[in-house]
């Protein structure tokens, strides 16, 4: 199923409500249909545009090996094409602007701009695209996509889930997701300071979306 | 910080591969001396190139990044430094050897966007610039003021970067002189093995290089950048001719506290104008 505009009644539901209406979509599929044949005749996944002002791209890094640093993304955009019923042709992509990097420092986020860590003026952005998104529970899913950093595209595996569901004052449909994964930075060359700074840094996306007009 | 990483791929790897390469050139007759130098050339490339990779732990080829492009460019410089040291030729031949270097380097260095034309051009001239100085200023250095050079510079050039909020970069600029070390001690013991115009395209380019990337893609300010570019005129100090008619050590002297002088500045520079971030 798409994401179809949701009436009053059902955004009251929130969450939970939109997952059991997602459930009983499935349900009402005709009976031997399939899974193959109902893929064929499903409508196109629904569009969405990530809301930059409600979403947020956080990561975390271990400093000497002691304690987390956190530090986060303020410019990205992306788009979400999604359907429940139809996640063979469901994707989600991001572009993060790399110098966006914040890390409540000004000196530090300058470093990581530089050709240290992400070499910003020759790697503007950071991509996402997905390239399957597998059920892994309710509301849950495993999406496995390409990350690109500093040139280098490798594949990662994020645990996504449906956080809820909306509309805004214009009525315009929201859907709310969040993925966390974890990449090892030194995959993408991004090799300085391994004794200080781990190698393994966790992202966590929260997104809030908003549904687009086909 | 995992010193002993640093000291063995920046300090000990560059050196111990140049001199294990470079020492066959001490058993070739007297008469094969072009082919010494050439040979010592490529040590030094090679040195260079090992540490290079071995400080990253991978193969990073095919460049993504500008500086990827620091071991080709001494590679390339390894390669056409030999060939002058073959041909015995000098300055003007370092220089047209050094223009596709040039456009190498700045093929991987120019980023794309609005300023890429003047960075373009920034990246072709300035080190165009840079070869002109170091090898017409002085028009014959000698093997140890070049070396003099080739420390002092390096070492400003190093804290420079570092200031400027590339770690990296200025770790990368003790590679050269780490290397030279035992080229120099070779020299020494057999006289003649170092040539300065060959030995001219590998240090400029990749002295250059790590002043662009400094510029173009950290806080390098260009002020500093070209004085640092500019340091090789401290060279022509000992040919100037009350310098030149005393001892060799107060030549050697004039050059090393000129070098200082030029890199002292800049370092002055990069301290006043740059925020710096030690953590």
């Amino acid at each position: 199923m798409s994401f179809l505009p949701l009436s009053r009644r059902s955004l009251a539901l929130g969450a939970s409500g939109f997952a059991a209406a997602l459930l009983a979509a499935g349900l009402l599929l005709p009976r031997g249909v399939d899974a193959q044949e109902g893929e064929a005749d499903a409508p196109a996944p629904a569009h969405w545009a990530v809301d930059p002002v409600h979403s947020s791209i956080v990561f975390r890094i271990k400093h000497l090996d002691t304690a987390w640093v956190f530090g986060r993304f303020n410019e990205f955009d992306g788009s979400i094409s999604f359907d429940d019923a139809n996640l063979a042709d469901s994707s989600i992509n991001l572009v993060v602007q790399a110098a966006s990097v914040d890390t409540n420092n000004e000196q530090r986020d300058n470093h990581l701009r530089s050709p240290d860590f992400f070499t910003v003026t020759e790697m503007p952005t950071i991509t996402f695209e997905s390239t399957s998104i597998e059920p892994a529970g309710s509301d849950s899913y495993t999406v496995i996509g390409d990350l690109a950093l500093l040139g280098e595209t490798r594949p990662v595996e994020a645990s996504m889930s449906i956080t809820g569901s909306g509309a805004n004052r214009a009525g315009t449909p929201l859907i709310g997701a969040m993925a966390e994964f974890t990449i090892k930075r030194s995959d993408f060359g991004m090799d300085f300071m391994m004794g200080g700074l781990s190698d393994d840094v966790h992202l966590t996306v929260s997104i809030e979306a908003q549904k687009q007009d086909d | 910080m995992d010193i002993g990483h640093h000291l063995t791929w920046i300090v000990a790897a560059p050196a111990l591969v140049a001199g294990v390469l470079a020492l066959p050139v001490l058993f070739l007759p007297a008469r094969w001396g072009r082919v010494a130098g050439a040979i010592i050339l490529l040590a030094l490339a090679v040195g260079y190139t090992v540490g290079f990779y071995g400080f990253h732990g991978r193969f990073l080829f095919p460049p993504r990044l500008s500086f990827h492009w620091l071991p080709i460019l001494a590679l390339g410089g390894g390669v056409l430094g030999g060939i002058l040291a073959l041909s015995a030729r000098g300055g003007p031949w370092a220089l047209a050897a050094l223009i596709p270097l040039v456009g190498i380097m700045a093929h991987g260095l120019v980023p794309a966007g609005p300023g890429r034309p003047m960075a373009l051009v920034a990246a072709l001239l300035l080190p165009l610039g840079h070869g002109v100085v170091a090898s017409l200023a002085p028009r014959r250095p000698s093997v140890p003021m070049l070396m003099l050079w080739a420390w002092l510079a390096f070492s400003f050039s190093g804290a420079a970067l570092l200031l400027s909020g590339t770690a990296r970069m200025a770790q990368l600029s003790g590679l050269i002189p780490c290397a030279l070390l035992p080229l120099i001690a070779l020299s020494l013991w057999r006289r003649g093995l170092l040539s300065p115009p060959a030995l001219l395209p590998l240090l400029v380019a990749i002295h250059a290089a790590g002043l662009l990337i400094g510029w173009i893609h950290a806080s390098l300010p260009a002020a500093a950048m070209l004085l640092l570019l500019a340091s090789p005129a401290a060279l022509a100090l000992d040919r100037i001719r009350p310098i030149a008619a005393l001892p060799p050590w107060v030549g050697a002297c004039a050059v090393a506290a000129a070098v200082i002088l030029i890199g002292g500045l800049a370092v002055l520079i990069c301290l006043l104008s740059v925020d710096v971030y030690m953590g």
